[in-house]
């Protein structure tokens, strides 16, 4: 394959993009001029410099702590209910592990047939669940156990579930098929072949995976209470809904100070894992 | 002769009290965090068997069906639709402007470490003002990725008031944070040997990095940066919740008026726009890496 | 263990890589099989492990034909062989003795198993014994990563001790060693056949290794037997005729 090819010339991307980008103005009825009247960017301006300075009463600081612990109690919450969720899906989305799979031993175009089926079935469910944002599941859960933390949790399980149950059923199918093949030698069932041929070498990763997505659900807490499924969103929304933007500031230093904690301290997790 | 190879001291005696208190210390507190998250997220796994969630659930399932494919709503939706795409793409592009130049601020192999360093003692004053931009850009990617898009969306919708530009600000901002990271941590990790045959041919910085840096690093940032207007296709539909326009919006009311046959078009819509945007990104990073 | 074998035919999709091979091995003999790359050498070895099953053709171990068992049938037959890989295969971050301790999966129970692996390693007398044959008694509780390629190779050799078999097969398990390592895990392998009248099937690389410490050879080319015969009558000119212009001499 030549380079040319694979690297389209700069000027071509940058019309391209522009295409595309004006297309998308006309499209949104953006009114550009809008953007470099000083007016506009005034407005703008005043706002951000009217949230200073933030709220420090006592009363609201409180709120906010409060809320910002119920955000991270759910993101844990509903980090453990998608590895849950992902531990179940998993074996069925890997071809070696599902029904009739190369290490259950058994041979034969009947059972190749069922294991495939199994696998999309399993992996279609999987996108699903990924698919729709927790947001949505939100409100979806909304409908059946009521406002409150408990949806909140749901909903990141089940989308955060799709994300997790992909990645392990990707990573434990990517392992070294040797360690594998020289347990399954030793005349070991599918169960021991699995904990101690494939689970060791894929484990590391599959935390990993789980750690970060902890780091992304830890923002997705924290916007859950637009719709009710508790949370710091709540007061957000509260908050600027009704114009009460000193407090808004002391909610963005609130989730920064919180997401980056979550942040380093799964990064420092992480490292020691790998 | 065997070399000696130093042990783990947390392996090498596995049976030392040490290690199991340690052990023990921290099971207990895993087990603590998990019992408190689940005390306060007012967790009660009955609520989805009882006779009102079960309800809730089967109202909405059965609902659900069919989707709504009336001609009339079919046209009406098109317009959101291409809308949650239009702000995706330009979040995404406004995001990749604001994160060139801090992104670049933010290198460390840029600004103060490696070959751009200066060997001359400076003084500690002059070494701060070397280094302040490095922090301030660092610090505001951090601020711009901490926050999620929804809450800049949130803020931008009070700001500029509601519609797409809203959308498009609150995306851009968030994209320019996470995209920000991602090019200084890929152009921080870029071969050195070619930048260093470069400087020493006397390039200027500028020349350094349009011809050193970019050209190696290229495939890693258009990767990333189109992996992040997959995941921004998802995340404009939900901006369309707080007001920013699109089939997000549509999706807030369709549910709010508890009409949940557009309810399921709008989901089929979304899932068909989260896949197309899927493949087609995949088919572009497997084209460049 | 005594093993027969009658026109064994084997491929994978394609041509076969095993297209006829008849041998007969008595228990405690002692066997190495050379060929050529492609020669089939290690497919041989999974057919003998029961890993893969033959197109065509029958395999015999203990007086009993193999070939077409069930899944169960299979694992027990297995649970007697112990094979011994080129590239050690074991988990890089379990600790020695959890990889030692995978050589008796077979005949444990699953949740013996996990406890072993979870809660306390089980059985830690009988893997110090095989570790001491393999000079490693006091890497026990090393990280097996942290331990060099020659090492890893004795755990591997110390799992396959552990578990006991009747036939041991390896596949060309000093490779990736250094001659005089090699020079010693080879005795290792051939007192344990010679102290307990076991079979033992190694396929080598190293003829020298080959034609100084086995009794009887058995050559494979294009996934036929070349020649089998025992060590003293093997001249240069079959080896040359083996291995064509990329023969050296030995």
């Amino acid at each position: 394959m030549d380079i040319a090819r694979k690297c389209p010339p700069v000027l071509t991307v940058i019309v391209i993009l522009s295409l595309i980008a004006a297309l998308s103005i006309r499209g949104l009825e953006l009114d550009l001029s809008l953007l470099f009247s000083t007016d506009f960017l005034k407005q703008i301006l005043s706002y951000f410099y009217d949230l200073y300075p933030p709220d420090l009463s006592g009363g609201f600081l409180r709120e906010a702590l409060v809320a910002s612990v119920e955000t991270l109690a759910i993101s844990i919450m509903g980090t453990f209910f998608a590895l849950i969720i992902a531990i179940v899906f998993t074996p069925f989305a890997i071809r070696a592990m599902s029904v009739g799979g190369g290490l259950s031993g058994e041979r034969g175009i009947k059972s190749s047939l069922l294991r495939s089926a199994v696998v999309f079935i399993s992996r279609m469910i999987l996108n699903l669940l990924r698919s729709i944002p927790e947001l949505i599941w939100a409100i979806i859960f909304i409908l059946v156990v009521g406002l409150g933390p408990f949806a909140g949790v749901l909903a990141l399980a089940l989308h955060t579930g799709g994300v997790l149950g992909k990645l392990y059923a990707d990573v434990l199918e990517n392992v070294d098929p040797g360690p594998v093949e020289s347990i399954a030698a030793t005349g070991a069932g599918r169960m021991k072949i699995f904990f101690y041929g494939i689970l060791p070498q894929a484990l590391p990763q599959c935390l990993s995976y789980t750690l970060y997505r902890w780091e992304m659900n830890i923002r997705g807490a924290a916007i859950l209470g637009f719709v009710g499924a508790g949370g710091i969103g709540l007061l957000f929304y509260k908050s600027i809904s009704l114009f009460h933007t000193d407090r808004v500031l002391t909610l963005i230093i609130i989730v920064f100070i919180m997401v980056n904690l979550v942040d380093n301290l799964s990064l420092y997790l992480r490292k020691r894992l790998l | 002769m065997q070399k000696k190879v130093p042990s783990y001291p947390f392996v090498a005696h596995p049976q030392s009290r040490y290690d199991s208190t340690l052990k023990g210390l921290l099971i207990l507190g895993a087990l603590l965090i998990l019992g408190g998250s689940y005390e306060i997220s007012e967790i009660d796994i009955s609520l989805l068997w009882s006779e009102e969630g079960a309800s809730g659930a089967r109202d909405f399932l059965f609902g659900l069906y069919p989707p709504e494919y009336s001609r009339e709503f079919l046209s009406f939706v098109i317009k959101p639709t291409l809308n949650t795409l239009y702000i995706a793409i330009l979040g995404t592009l406004l995001g990749v402007f604001i994160a060139i130049p801090l992104s670049l601020l933010a290198t460390s192999s840029l600004m103060h470490r490696g070959i751009f360093a200066s060997d001359k003692a400076d003084t500690a004053l002059k070494r701060l003002l070397r280094i302040a931009p490095f922090i301030l850009a660092r610090g505001l990617l951090n601020l711009f990725r901490s926050i999620p898009e929804l809450i800049w969306a949130l803020i931008f919708v009070r700001a500029v008031g509601l519609g797409p530009l809203a959308g498009v600000l609150a995306l851009g901002v968030a994209y320019a944070g996470v995209l920000g990271k991602l090019y200084s941590e890929i152009l921080d990790s870029v071969d050195p040997k070619p930048i260093e045959a470069l400087h020493a041919s006397g390039a200027t910085k500028m020349k350094v990095v349009l011809y050193g840096y970019v050209p190696l690093a290229l495939p890693d940032l258009t990767s990333y940066t189109l992996y992040r207007w997959e995941c921004g296709i998802r995340a404009a539909v939900v901006l369309g919740f707080v007001g920013a326009g699109g089939i997000g919006q549509e999706l807030e009311l369709s549910m709010r008026m508890f009409d949940y046959h557009e309810v399921a078009t709008l989901l089929i819509i979304l899932c068909l726009l989260v896949g197309m945007a899927d493949m087609i990104s995949g088919w572009l990073r497997r084209r460049i890496v | 263990m005594d093993i027969i074998v009658n026109n064994l035919q084997k491929g994978f999709g394609g041509a076969p890589v095993i297209k006829d091979v008849s041998l007969t091995v008595k228990e405690g003999e002692r066997v190495a099989i050379i060929g050529p790359n492609g020669s089939g050498k290690t497919t041989l070895l999974r057919l003998l492990n029961l890993m893969i099953f033959p197109d065509q053709g029958s395999i015999e171990l203990a007086g009993k034909k193999v070939n077409g068992l069930g899944v169960k049938e299979a694992r027990t037959v297995r649970r007697g062989i112990a094979t011994i890989y080129q590239s050690h295969n074991l988990i890089p971050r379990f600790k020695v003795i959890n990889n030692v301790l995978a050589g008796k999966l077979g005949s444990w129970p699953t949740s013996k198993a996990l406890f072993s692996l979870l809660i306390k390693p089980l059985e830690e007398a009988g893997v110090r014994e095989v570790l001491e044959k393999t000079e490693l008694e006091d890497k026990i509780y090393w990280r097996t990563d942290r331990l060099s390629g020659g090492q890893q190779q004795r755990v591997a050799i110390a799992r396959a001790l552990f578990q006991n078999p009747n036939l041991l097969l390896a596949d060309e398990p000093f490779a990736s060693l250094d001659p005089r390592s090699g020079e010693k895990l080879i005795r290792i392998l051939l007192g344990w056949s010679q102290q307990k009248n076991k079979t033992l099937i190694v396929t080598l690389h190293h003829l020298e290794f080959a034609l100084a410490h086995f009794p009887r050879i058995i050559a494979l080319k294009n996934g036929m037997v070349f020649f089998d015969l025992p060590t003293g009558q093997v001249t240069p000119e079959h080896l040359q005729q083996l291995y064509g212009d990329s023969y050296q001499g030995v």
